[in-house]
């Protein structure tokens, strides 16, 4: 199975690891993806049983797929069989074991978009920040869309203290997928989270200027591409981490900080050159690679 | 688009005709941007640009909704059959092709109308008719429009030269397929034509792919006066006001203007030139913009140079005059709309001025550069416009040209127009790339340009307005040296080493406590201004007068370094108020270490001085052939640093190391000629042999009779002219030698004031002193308490003390103020001892024996220490006790250089060649030949001797033959010649001189250095720049450059000076304008590996930052883990630093190649670890399962956590593994193998 080039529905689904999914199904999601069909269509079968996209024929391959256990696993599927280019992506209409990190559990509504997105290996110093990069790219596409969001530390997504995006990024063979989860059609409520040690949920007002899944993916992987292609080819990593703290949620403030050496709190202050988090604890200064961070 | 159309549209119907319609933009930057934000707004319409590789990052994309990508090809915008065939094949309904590229090919619109694409802008027979030069002319002649005269079409060169020759010399070659300015050749002899023509020929074909050339006159003096004209499918056509576009450089437009302000401009010219463009316009039927460039000479006569068929660059100020949108109107008549502009509803209104901001450098002949812009804020408020293609952050790309923005300002009038400019490139910061916005600031304040009296040779003619700093604000510049002392920790400026580290303790602010004083209430003795009446009140008062060191030699003394003009500004009112005769705030090495250290401007700090203690005289110590440089200067050079002496300073103090009075000549002609100055010639003293009283009083006669004949006055005037300085450097004449000397010369001179210069190092000073002043000595030196250490003068309220208690004398100080001024003078010393204290501290009563100047004591003992020859400093004091006794002359600056060097040398040398033994030896022999009479020494000894001098430099023997000046008490023995020299000696000897070495200096050439230090700082210099120049060339630079830079220095307080800045902590400052600013570092980052850190800070409501290398790039960390080996493929290990969160595998497990064996996290980054091969696991090294344990396992990069091995041999029966190779028999059946 190979995702053609433009918008496509993974008409057959794949087995075991994604359901069916028409045109039709597709509207019956939610309004969003029903906006979707209608401004993408008319739809048509190809050989390959997928739906194409007649208002979208060209550019970065995007493949929806029908509830499926993870848009990743779907990807993955896909990149095995060499069938998921560059910059394309897989996005799921539900999930029934969708993951965050650590395999733990990220949970889903209708309308939400789920994605798994191949990225290309960025070259040398870049490598350690592609966590970082996808947040960035993220978060200056929500914010060209007037929502004010910001990145907590690695890469989830912020608005006004709640959190309504999160990737993960998984590496495999020399492959990259980001997996994004961007709460637009609606956000977990409060006790279904994990713990106090992770912000509480939050959704992206859909009607601002999301108006559909699809679209704001394409102006996402646009921006994505050309901002990769420009920055990270010849660019040294410095500015792009200087231009993302000022986007970094707490920068100067006082934080918790939940990691393997337990809780403490500590005052953010920036980025390291390979993407770690800078922080002052008892007036030592310490990197972090790894834990989460919440406002004190 | 069928152009059969017969109806006028209004425009209301081609915006809803638009509306979803794809419109492409073939073009790039500032056009494209322009022309797609007006597509946008009409209606709908759907904007397309297209866009190269280059061009993905540009700022302009933002504004399109669709880009039409056209690949790597930076050249691809000319493609023209690709461009339409992808438009076509995305369903664009029309072209706009900008300028530039192939917006005036003839091609292009026939193409387009080719696949039913409408072209946006004129059909092609009419683009050819009147875009095409030779074309133009014809019919511009068959309509009586007045041409430059020149040839019908493109000539070969005989026809050039015949032509050339009709219509007269000066001529152009132009190339018939250029156009803005581009391919054009001028040529001002006949004999030059020949060369000329092959030269444009071959550039045009190179160019353009045509090399036609057509002549042209060349009329000089003309103004460059064009007019822009819209014109519909059905015959109506509008001219606008025309458009100035005479300043130009190698015909590139540089600045437009409309309406024009030349006084010639009539409305009669007007109105005609409208004639003629419209004339032409409609014979050819021509339809969409176009805009016809005229020539008008002094007597207001035009000539048609051309006609573009295009939108222009200057298209802008002709839209604002107007009111209206040149775009739209040429789009919606593209679509067949009726032209909704004419002379009864289109009114002009206001005055527009347009420069192009470039990527260039115009003080490097406009040399084009790029990079990254890291720093852009725009101007804007009432009267601006600025349509740009770059922003902060992007990387301006080199395959295009160097068109950054178009900026206009417009008013009511050319006056109004002009003030909104000059304030909007004021506003205007670009940082990162050099750009013409100074060049522009310099024409729009040049005051031809504003009187409208220029020509299309205005820039050629006027490189004056090359001549500007470009440089940021001061603020901002001072922002970023404390940035680098903040990273540093320490300033590297102050070349004291790294003195101090970012992490290490600091002193905080200097917030010195200034007691209130009343200035108005003491009245200063001196009357200051008048030499004579000076020296009479200093002679007759019966007081003892006091010069103050603090600021300069016991500063310096004691601190090799010396205070900024900021502390010094901080003593100086109350220094003014305490009575001394005289305040000594520069000369000597002062002057140096301001270029060297402080970074400031000496006489403007000389200048400051007194206008902050405006009272008291000012002293200044100069050397006598040096002044104030590093070697001899000839006589016009002196005078010129003598008249900038003469202008701040009033006592002027001049020595000679070897006392030679005839070296002080010029320098006494100068200060003796002023009113004013008082000049102050000083014996340097010393204690040793030979040095007698009499010695010092022939020395005297010497300097009295020098002034004689110099002021033309009788031997008893002469001394009522001068201050007699007695300079004892070392501090080393003892009381009773003082005693003796300065009573002799006040009973052979009585009417000579004498001045007292003594510094402390051995001990001696109050003593010393005080029998001088008893002796009759009228002024002494000395310093404020808290400022005295032990290398310079002594305290004054202690030495006054011991001379009014103890020796009943009488002084006229102020001494209340004196405590005030130490108590201030207390807050500040803490910093400066703290950081420029020498190594070596302490008084030395052994000066009297090596006689080392207080001035060079620390320095040159440290200067041992810090090359490992401490252990022979005994060695080398030693030896200058003893040759003081052999090469006799004064200790002081550069003698006092020479006899350390010699010192040095001479025991280093015999060091190295026979260890501490024959230093030792060394001694001996000198103290023997010292402590000898010549007729008794053996000659043994008279042949060991000769090593004493073996190892002196060209400095030494330069002393030896007379160069620097006749040695006082005449030449040394031959045999020093023969130690010095070897074999040479007697050519050495015969070619000593007694002579002055100011007779044999060249005139320094004047115009040749000024123009030397022009071509360094790329601006007109300052008179004071210029004598810092010719005084110490390497230093001034330096220190011109580090203004340039930073601003100065002087306006950030001491500890940020010395420490830097703490993060989190609060900086005021005035910049030198006294405006106030705020700074505070928010963080500095730890080095990279490059050794750079970044200091992010705020200014003034501004995020900044700042690199700094702070460090050597650093390799990387040793680890003591195991690490994996990369040749190994069973040797698996961490792709990265990280946590390792699951390991899937135990020993004994058969893995499969690509199966997953970890996984390792880093940032929410997690990494899957493929076995490379398949196998057995045979060894893991750290395990993990964080699902089931909540614990992460932290790995490094490479360390082995995997390692496999090859699958063993199964069992044939049994089928299990055998684990070891060695194994003859299975462990499970038992089975033999």
């Amino acid at each position: 199975m190979r995702a053609p080039a433009g918008v496509s529905l993974l008409g057959p689904g794949l087995d075991g690891l994604a359901a069916p999914l028409s045109p039709d199904d597709l509207c019956a999601v939610h309004p969003l993806w029903a906006a979707d069909v209608g401004a993408y269509g008319p739809w048509a079968r190809d050989g390959q049983g997928l739906y194409r996209a007649a208002g979208a024929p060209d550019g970065p391959a995007l493949c929806v797929c029908g509830p499926c256990a993870s848009a990743l696993d779907v990807g993955w599927a896909l990149v095995r069989e060499q069938g998921l280019p560059e910059w394309g992506a897989v996005l799921a209409t539900a999930q029934s074991a969708g993951r965050g990190q650590l395999r733990r559990a990220w949970s889903s509504r209708p309308g939400d978009l789920l994605a798994a997105w191949r990225w290309p290996l960025p070259p040398g110093p870049w490598a350690p920040l592609l966590p970082l990069l996808a947040g960035a790219v993220v978060c200056e596409e929500l914010a060209a869309r007037g929502v004010p969001a910001r990145v907590k530390w690695p890469n989830d997504l912020l608005v006004a203290g709640r959190k309504v995006g999160g990737i993960l990024v998984e590496e495999r063979g020399g492959a990259v997928l980001a997996g994004l989860g961007l709460n637009i059609g609606g956000a977990p409520a409060d006790e279904e989270l994990r713990d106090p040690s992770v912000p509480r949920a939050g959704r992206l007002e859909a009607g601002t200027t999301i108006k559909s899944v699809i679209g704001l993916w394409r102006t996402l992987v646009n921006r994505a591409e050309n901002w990769y292609i420009s920055h990270v080819s010849g660019g040294s990593p410095a500015q792009f981490l200087e231009s993302l703290s000022l986007r970094l949620a707490w920068v100067g403030r006082e934080v918790r900080v939940c990691g393997a050496q337990g809780e403490f709190v500590a005052r953010l202050l920036g980025l390291a050159p390979d993407g770690g988090l800078v922080i002052e604890r008892d007036g030592r200064r310490l990197t972090l690679h790894s834990g989460s961070v919440l406002p004190s | 688009m069928s152009e059969q159309q017969r109806r006028p549209k209004p425009f209301k119907e081609v915006l809803t005709e638009l509306s979803g319609k794809k419109i492409l933009v073939a073009n790039r930057g500032i056009p494209g941007r322009r022309i797609a934000r007006t597509i946008r707004e009409m209606g709908g319409a759907v904007a397309i640009m297209t866009a190269t590789d280059v061009d993905k990052t540009s700022p302009v994309l933002s504004g399109v909704q669709e880009l039409m990508l056209l690949g790597d090809n930076p050249r691809a915008y000319l493609d023209i059959d690709r461009i339409i065939s992808k438009a076509k094949a995305r369903g664009i309904v029309a072209i706009h092709p900008g300028w530039g590229f192939a917006a005036e090919d003839e091609s292009f619109p026939e193409k387009c109308k080719r696949e039913g694409i409408l072209f946006l802008g004129p059909e092609a027979e009419a683009m050819r008719l009147l875009g095409n030069k030779v074309e133009v002319r014809r019919l511009a002649k068959s309509l009586d429009v007045p041409v430059v005269p020149g040839s019908e079409g493109a000539v070969s060169i005989p026809e050039a030269r015949r032509i050339a020759e009709e219509i007269g010399y000066p001529i152009m070659l132009k190339a018939e397929g250029g156009g803005g300015g581009r391919g054009i050749y001028e040529v001002f002899r006949p004999d030059q034509l020949e060369d000329a023509f092959s030269k444009a020929s071959a550039m045009a074909q190179a160019s353009f792919g045509n090399p036609r050339l057509f002549v042209e006159r060349l009329l000089t003096s003309v103004r460059h006066i064009e007019i822009q004209v819209v014109a519909d499918r059905f015959g109506n056509a509008f001219a606008f006001d025309e458009r100035d576009c005479t300043v130009q450089r190698n015909h590139q437009k540089l600045v437009e203007i409309t309406p024009s302000p030349w006084a010639g401009m009539t409305p009669e010219l007007r109105e005609r030139l409208k004639e003629y463009a419209i004339r032409l316009v409609k014979a050819v039927n021509y339809f969409s913009l176009a805009t016809v460039e005229f020539l008008v000479d002094q007597s207001g006569t035009p000539y048609l140079i051309e006609v573009n068929t295009r939108l222009q660059v200057e298209h802008g100020i002709t839209e604002i005059r107007y009111g209206v949108d040149l775009v739209e109107e040429q789009i919606a008549v593209a679509f067949g709309a009726k032209l909704r502009l004419n002379k009864r509803d289109t009114k002009p209104l206001s005055h527009a001025i347009q420069v192009r901001i470039n990527c260039e450098d115009p003080q490097k002949n406009f040399a084009p550069n790029s990079g990254v812009i890291t720093r852009y804020v725009s101007p804007g408020g009432p009267g601006i416009r600025l349509d740009s293609c770059i922003t902060a952050g992007y990387e301006f790309p080199s395959q295009y040209d160097s068109a950054a923005s178009l900026l206009v300002a417009y008013g009511s009038s050319w006056k109004k127009a002009l003030r909104v400019m000059d304030r909007a490139l004021r506003e205007y910061h670009i940082g990162g790339v050099k750009t013409t916005i100074p060049f522009h600031r310099q024409i729009v304040h040049h005051q031809a340009f504003r009187d409208a009296e220029f020509d299309t040779n205005f820039v050629s003619r006027h490189p004056e307005l090359m001549d500007y700093v470009d440089r940021e604000h001061e603020a901002l510049r001072l922002s970023r040296l404390v940035a680098e002392i903040s990273a540093k920790g320490y300033n590297p400026y102050v070349q004291l080493g790294e003195y101090r580290g970012r992490c290490d303790k600091r002193m905080g602010r200097l917030d010195a406590v200034l007691p209130r004083i009343y200035p108005k209430a003491y009245k200063y003795p001196y009357p200051r201004g008048d030499r004579q009446a000076t020296l009479d009140y200093v002679r007759d008062a019966g007081i003892v007068h006091f010069t103050d060191t603090t600021t300069r030699d016991i500063t310096q003394s004691n601190s090799g370094n010396r205070f900024r003009w900021a502390e010094d500004k901080l003593v100086a009112p109350y220094l003014d108020n305490c009575g001394f005769f005289s305040l000594e705030n520069g000369g000597g090495a002062h002057f140096h270490v301001a270029m060297l250290a402080n970074m400031t401007y000496p006489f403007t700090e000389a200048a400051n001085w007194n206008e902050f203690a405006p009272k008291t005289l000012k002293q200044i110590l100069i050397r006598s052939t040096n002044v104030l440089g590093y070697k001899p200067q000839p006589s016009n050079l002196m005078r010129k640093t003598g008249e900038m002496i003469g202008e701040h300073y009033d006592v002027i103090r001049c020595f000679d190391f070897l006392n030679h009075v005839e070296n002080m000549r010029p320098f006494a002609e100068v200060a003796l000629a002023s009113r004013r100055n008082i000049f102050e010639p000083a014996i340097s003293l010393s204690w040793a042999k030979g040095f007698t009283v009499q010695h010092y009083l022939d020395v005297t006669e010497a300097i009295v009779t020098l002034v004689r004949q110099v002021a033309g006055v009788s031997a008893k005037k002469a001394q009522r002219l001068f201050i007699l300085g007695l300079k004892d450097m070392a501090g080393v004449c003892p009381p009773h030698f003082m005693r003796e000397l300065v009573g002799a010369l006040r009973r052979k001179y009585p009417d000579l004031v004498l001045h007292y210069h003594r510094h402390y190092t051995d001990g001696l000073f109050v003593p010393a002193v005080a029998e001088a002043a008893k002796a009759g000595a009228h002024i002494v030196d000395t310093a404020i308490g808290a400022s005295v250490r032990w290398y310079g003068q002594g305290e004054v309220l202690s030495t006054a003390a011991y001379m009014e208690q103890e020796l009943g004398l009488k002084t006229g100080l102020n001494k209340e103020m004196i405590r005030t001024c130490n108590f201030v003078l207390k807050q500040i010393m803490p910093y400066y001892d703290r950081y420029t204290a020498p190594y070596f501290q302490g008084v030395d009563y052994d000066v009297v024996d090596h006689g080392m100047p207080g001035g060079a004591t620390s320095s040159s003992q440290e200067g041992a220490m810090k090359q490992g020859y401490i252990h022979l400093l005994p060695y080398m004091l030693k030896f200058l006790a003893g040759t003081r006794q052999i090469v006799r002359y004064h200790d002081v600056t550069p003698g006092s250089q020479i006899t350390w060097n010699t010192a040095f040398l001479a025991v280093t040398g015999a060091y190295k060649r026979g260890g501490e033994r024959a230093v030792r030896d060394l001694l001996d022999v000198l103290d023997y030949v010292v402590s000898t009479p010549e007729r008794d020494m053996s000659d043994n000894m008279r042949r060991e001797r000769l090593s004493i001098y073996c190892d002196a430099n060209d400095a030494f023997r330069g002393l030896l033959l007379g160069q620097y000046g006749r040695l006082p008490l005449g030449w040394p023995p031959d045999w020093v010649y023969e130690s010095a020299f070897g074999r040479d000696y007697r050519k050495a000897l015969a070619s000593r001189t007694e002579g002055s070495p100011l007779g044999t200096l060249h005139e320094t050439d004047m115009d040749a250095e000024l123009e030397a230090l022009h071509g360094h700082i790329k601006r007109e210099p300052s008179d004071e720049e210029f004598v810092m120049y010719l005084n110490h060339p390497g230093d001034a630079l330096k220190t011109i450059q580090f203004q340039q830079k930073f601003g100065d220095p002087n306006n950030l307080p001491l500890d940020v000076w010395f420490e830097g800045l703490e993060p989190g902590t609060e900086l005021t400052f005035q910049d030198s304008r006294r405006k106030p600013h705020m700074m505070t570092i928010l963080d500095i980052s730890e080095p990279d590996e490059r050794g750079m850190s970044i200091v992010r800070y705020v200014l003034d409501a501004e995020t900044l930052s700042e690199q700094v290398k702070v460090a050597q790039a650093t390799g990387v960390a040793k680890s003591t883990v195991e690490m994996a080996n990369p040749d190994d493929p069973n040797q698996v290990g961490s792709p990265s630093n990280g946590d390792l969160w699951i390991m899937y595998v135990s020993p004994g497990d058969v893995v499969k190649a690509g199966e997953e064996l970890f996984n390792i996290s880093i940032m929410k980054q997690e990494k899957a670890v493929l076995a490379p091969v398949e196998g057995v696991v045979r060894r893991v090294v750290k395990s993990a399962n964080y699902k089931d344990d909540k614990k992460m396992v932290p790995v490094v990069e490479g360390e082995l956590l995997v390692e496999l091995g090859p699958i063993p041999r199964t069992c044939p029966t049994c089928r299990s593994h055998v684990i070891d190779e060695r194994f003859k028999f299975c462990t499970e059946c038992g089975q033999k193998l």
